[in-house]
């Protein structure tokens, strides 16, 4: 059985200006100790497929069908305080810009040390500094001790991005799920941080839910790649066959982005035109505007059609 | 530390000179106090007399002098009006404003950050709807107003509250004894109104405001019960700013206590300073004023202090 | 919980049956000494006299009787020998003799702050004759001594000597029939009686004055049954008053009058603009049409909601020197435009009218109503009401034309104002004769009458001066008297006095 499983999920907005539908009908699963890319653009949804899992949307957001199963057990039945006990305890998230995650008035210690009482009432005060402590070596914090007393506006963004990271790993979690954990740092510390990441995930055999917008990143590190466009998955399979073989257009275009060290073109290859808005999405495939190869056909949404252990949604490629 | 509160006593000395100059100064050029202590036939020997006992045949400067002189002693010298030592006089009332001042603000503390958390959490809720309708009446409201209102419908009509005056008191305030406190109830109703309102408003505000930050959805991915993130987590935040406005509130109350002490004839500084700038008693009104500012400058540096505590991000 | 509930019941039963016998009584102002010469000021008056005795007293018509003096002659014009009541004792046990008489009147008389030296400045000197007799001399022979003296409260020597006035100020000892308890200045005066008072002992035990100065204030204690009785009914609240059943309403008629002066010295008068140059207010029949063309009849009804008795003269009454011969004359505007015209003034003149704004019940509205009036006769009026302070600060230095003014016979004796107001201001007399009214047959009869000892002489004296200076002269122009308005508990007797006086020896329950 897998960890987690999202059956057709579907999260929407209820706004002024219409019905923003963020997560349109969506599948994917996860097995224990894998680690998955949600990858697209900005506003395809990938940030809000993350905050449906925990059930984190807020007014004027509601998730409205789907299934989110975890464990056997089909998240979104359950009452607040059962949903309190699974977060920060057996799933976990880092989200993306540290500058604003952390408590500004209370220290870095406390912050860590009542994620683990919270889940653990039981657990002397002293134990869970230690195990703090200990974390946070582990995250690679200089001067862990130290920064137990220190608060947030004293740390440099990429320390406090391992405090977020060591937070959530503070209680051995089964899934963590990264939302663009990396995209508000600076690229030296990219590198160190994914490492990190990749590397206590197998460490603490932890599934990892890698939201990104940058192909590069999840190419390196997942197992597995769900390419999302317009609050859909457009094709979702093993890394290797979505990397070195894209079949849908759109995922063609993202790895053509990647910059390759003998391209010898001056410019970098961006496809062409922009996302369509949520709120006026086009007859038929969303992506029909930006394609090289639509037609007629693709007025018709693409119907799910599975190639070997990959899935695409695309009217142009063709089973065989 | 040391450095900081040595700085701080500076410029509140500073502050005191500054503004005991600006008052003696403007009470100097205010008329003439003798005028309203003798009757209209007094002879003209009779007012330079007067004019001579109380110094005020003097220039202004050797009238300063004499006062700043008298300072130095701990005098301020004596109500034109009473034939006290001002000094006294103020002190005298001061109790009863501080325990009305004291008292509503605790008062619209203890209600007005409840309610306002509370009509934040479901700010279209029917009961957030309500407390926002009262908490506009609260705002908008005038004071004697407030005050005139309660007096008519809980002594007057139904007989059950004094309409005036202070109760009992037992080791310098009335809250202690029943009497005491049936009197304070109105009072204070009607002094608080207003603060009561801004509080309401602002904390309402300031944890809408908070609770829509990144760090509070995270601490909800964390699993922090909703409890403990609205009264600590997002209640912390929200705090600093509100410290803040009561800090420079609580200045506002006291000078309130003016129209609140004369409705419910309070014995306190406000009814004795509205007097006694009528009656150009200058002694009495800089003693107050300058008691006044001793009091703004030790809130100030509490409220300052009390932020370090809180925000972290600032210290001393 | 329950029990809790008890005791707290029970204590308020029991707190409310303790001051049962307490009176109540709120006043519009509170006291500022207990010290009785420090100011002469009404309330704090009113306040000390159940403290302190005077040698004579005034009963509820200022007629003077005997209180620590039992007995008077005046044997030559300027010599008084008064005789002292024995077996008085003071609130301390102290017994009252003449040497205690001494000492008071040498305290108010040279005491640098006090209140009270022009009341008692024709006192020359005072001796002891005996322990119970006591020896003055005034400067002239000076008809109305004994109303002077009902001012000065007795101390006691033995308390008060060598003590510094801010003792003296808080711990009142006399031998009036009320001692001091508690005072909480601004909050309130508790006396209590002191039984061995030598008019007895006093019916009310213990008595509780409470200022309460905001008119509104003042209205609900009575209607709420907090206070017993109120002096100073706001106007706007009579009939609210009238209509509660468990109150009774007192109209007494007061000494105070309401007048208006105008400039009648300088040609060059600051605040008038003439279109003949000259001061409009020299002349008398300008004057005479000023008092012609005031609605007072208006004023008392709309202004005064009829709680006001229109003056034709000085004084009420009640004050010795009122004429019952004069007769206020009606208003009549035709006249007025007449005599302006006659004047010189066919179309008036414009002028500025000065007023206090928070002194004398209703000042800057009548002052309004006055400007109104006037109008109506072509003459424009500004009125400029200001707080007492700048008020009486502009009117000392004479920086005015024509100005609304209050004055209370409060001696009793028409003298008070004639000497204040009426005569020429000199070095002797007329320091509150703003307005520069000088005529010299007028001052001849002042002076004269303040020596006459016989009454009978004395009034014609006293008549004659003020037929001249008002009817003839038109000297300033009589509005009319205040009266004081009162409300107290229908299980309340209660007399007012006409000096404003709350005497709680006078009060009983029923």
């Amino acid at each position: 059985m897998a960890l987690l499983e999202i059956n057709n999920l579907k999260t929407y907005f209820f706004t002024r200006n219409g019905v923003v539908k963020s997560v349109d009908g969506i599948d994917f699963s996860i097995e224990k100790g894998e680690i998955l890319g949600i990858v697209g653009e900005s506003g395809a949804g990938k940030s809000i497929t993350g905050f449906s899992i925990l059930n984190l949307i807020d007014d004027p957001g509601k998730i409205v069908a789907g299934e989110i199963i975890f464990n056997g057990i089909n998240l979104l039945t359950l009452s607040e305080e059962k949903l309190e006990k699974i977060r920060g305890n057996e799933i976990s998230m880092v989200f993306q810009d540290p500058q604003t995650s952390l408590n500004p008035v209370i220290s870095i210690g406390d912050q860590l040390i009542e994620t683990i009482l919270y889940h653990n009432k039981k657990v002397a005060k002293k134990d869970a500094r230690k195990t703090c402590l200990d974390i946070l070596k582990l995250v690679g914090m200089p001067a862990a001790e130290k920064r137990m007393g220190s608060y947030p506006h004293q740390l440099s963004g990429g320390m406090k991005q391992r405090v977020v990271i060591a937070m959530a790993l503070l209680n051995n979690p089964k899934l963590l799920i990264a939302d663009e954990p990396t995209t508000a740092l600076d690229v030296t510390i990219q590198a160190q941080i994914l490492y990190l990441m990749k590397k206590l995930s197998k460490d603490m055999n932890s599934s990892l839910i890698l939201i990104t917008h940058d192909i590069a990143v999840v190419s390196q590190l997942c197992d597995k790649i769900a390419v999302m466009y317009a609050g859909r998955i457009v094709e979702y399979g093993r890394k290797k066959d979505i990397i070195f073989n894209p079949m849908h257009p759109y995922t063609k275009g993202l790895v053509a982005c990647l910059p390759k060290l003998n391209d010898e073109n001056d410019r970098l290859y961006q496809i062409p035109g922009i996302m369509p808005s949520l709120l006026n999405l086009p007859e038929g495939c969303y992506f029909k505007n930006r394609c090289d190869y639509a037609d007629e056909e693709c007025n018709t949404y693409p119907e799910k059609k599975q190639i070997d252990k990959r899935i695409l949604f695309c009217h142009k490629v063709k089973e065989n | 530390m040391a450095k900081y509160i040595f700085n701080r006593l500076f410029h509140s000395v500073l502050v005191m000179f500054t503004i005991s100059f600006i008052v003696f100064f403007i009470m100097f050029k205010a008329g003439d106090p003798v005028e309203l202590m003798l009757p209209i036939d007094a002879t003209q020997q009779e007012v330079i007399e007067m004019k001579h006992a109380l110094g005020l045949d003097q220039s202004f400067i050797i009238q300063y002098g004499k006062f700043l002189e008298n300072v130095a002693q701990g005098n301020l010298g004596n109500s034109f009006r009473y034939g006290q030592p001002a000094l006294d006089i103020v002190i005298e009332r001061f109790p009863a404003t501080l325990e009305l001042s004291v008292l509503a603000m605790i008062f619209s503390i203890i209600l007005g950050i409840p309610l306002g958390i509370i009509s934040s959490l479901k700010p279209n809720s029917i009961l957030s709807r309500v407390i926002m309708f009262f908490s506009l009446i609260g705002i908008s409201v005038p004071v004697f107003w407030t005050g005139m209102i309660l007096v008519l419908i809980f002594s007057v009509v139904f007989g059950v509250l004094p309409s005036s005056g202070r109760g009992e008191v037992f080791l310098f305030t009335s809250a202690l004894t029943w009497d005491g406190i049936k009197h304070l109830i109105m009072p204070v109703i009607t002094l608080s109104a207003f603060q009561l309102a801004l509080i309401l408003r602002l904390t309402r505000t300031g944890m809408m405001e908070v609770l829509l930050q990144d760090y509070i959805k995270l601490a909800t991915a964390k699993g922090v019960p909703r409890r403990i993130i609205v009264y600590y987590h997002a209640l912390k935040n929200t705090l600093i700013p509100l410290i803040t406005v009561i800090g420079i509130q609580f200045g506002q109350l006291v000078a309130f206590t003016i129209i609140t002490e004369t409705i419910f004839a309070w014995p306190g500084t406000g009814k004795l300073i509205i007097d006694s700038i009528q009656n150009l008693d200058r002694p009495i009104v800089v003693a107050y004023l300058l008691c006044i500012s001793v009091i703004f400058v030790a809130i100030n540096f509490i409220v300052d202090v009390l932020y370090t505590f809180i925000d972290p991000r600032v210290r001393v | 919980m329950k029990k809790l509930l008890i005791v707290l019941a029970a204590t308020a039963l029991l707190s409310s049956v303790c001051f049962a016998k307490d009176l109540k009584i709120g006043i519009a102002s509170g006291a500022l000494a207990m010290d009785p010469y420090y100011q002469n000021e009404t309330t704090t008056n009113s306040i000390l006299s159940n403290i302190f005795d005077s040698l004579i007293s005034f009963d509820k018509d200022i007629k003077t009787k005997p209180s620590l003096a039992v007995s008077w002659a005046n044997p030559e014009p300027t010599v008084w020998i008064l005789k002292l009541r024995k077996g008085v004792k003071f609130h301390n046990g102290n017994n009252f003799n003449a040497d205690d008489v001494i000492f008071s009147f040498d305290r108010v008389k040279n005491w640098d702050k006090s209140g009270f030296k022009s009341t008692v400045a024709m006192i020359e000197s005072f001796s002891k004759i005996d322990d119970f007799t006591v020896k003055f001399v005034t400067k002239k022979p000076f008809p109305i001594l004994l109303r002077k003296l009902t001012y000065v409260g007795i101390l006691d020597k033995e308390t008060v000597e060598g003590k510094s006035n801010e003792w003296i100020t808080l711990n009142p000892v006399g031998t009036g029939p009320y001692k001091l308890v508690t005072w909480r200045k601004g909050d309130l005066i508790k006396l209590t009686a002191y039984n061995d008072h030598w008019r007895g002992k006093p019916e009310i035990e213990n008595v509780v004055f409470r200022p309460l100065t905001n008119n509104a204030t003042r209205v609900a204690a009575i209607l709420s049954g907090e206070v017993d009785i109120i002096n100073r009914v706001p106007v706007v609240d009579v009939a609210r008053v009238r209509r509660n059943d468990k109150l009774n309403f007192f109209v007494k008629p007061g000494l105070r009058l309401i007048f208006l002066q105008m400039d009648q010295f300088r040609e060059d008068s600051p605040h008038i603009k003439s279109p003949t140059g000259k001061n409009p207010f020299l002349d008398v029949r300008v004057r005479k049409a000023l008092f012609y063309g005031i609605n007072e009849d208006a004023i008392v009804k709309y202004v005064m909601k009829d709680f006001a008795i229109p003056a034709a003269q000085f004084s009420p009454s009640v004050v010795f020197g009122y004429d019952p011969s004069i007769e206020r004359e009606k208003y009549d505007p035709k006249k007025a435009k007449e005599l302006l015209a006659e004047a010189g003034y066919p179309n008036g003149f414009e002028v500025q009218l000065d007023s206090p704004n928070n002194r004398y019940i209703n000042d800057s509205q009548i002052a309004q109503a006055v400007a109104a009036s006037l109008s109506k006769i072509g003459i424009k009026v500004t009125v400029n009401a200001t707080p007492k302070s700048t008020f009486w600060a502009e009117n000392r230095k004479l920086n005015t034309s024509f100005f609304l003014m209050g004055w209370a016979s409060a001696d009793g004796d028409a003298s008070s104002i004639l000497d204040a107001i009426v005569h020429s201001y000199d070095t002797v007399k007329g320091f509150g004769n703003r307005g520069r009214f000088s005529n010299a047959e007028v001052d001849a009869l002042i002076d004269q009458s303040s020596a006459i000892m016989n009454p009978d002489e004395r009034l014609k004296y006293l008549q004659k001066a003020q037929k001249i200076a008002l009817t003839d002269l038109q000297c300033f122009i009589p509005l009319h008297y205040q009266v004081d308005l009162y409300a107290f508990g229908k299980t309340i007797n209660f007399e007012p006095r006409t000096d404003s006086r709350i005497w709680v020896f006078d009060i009983s329950t029923q």
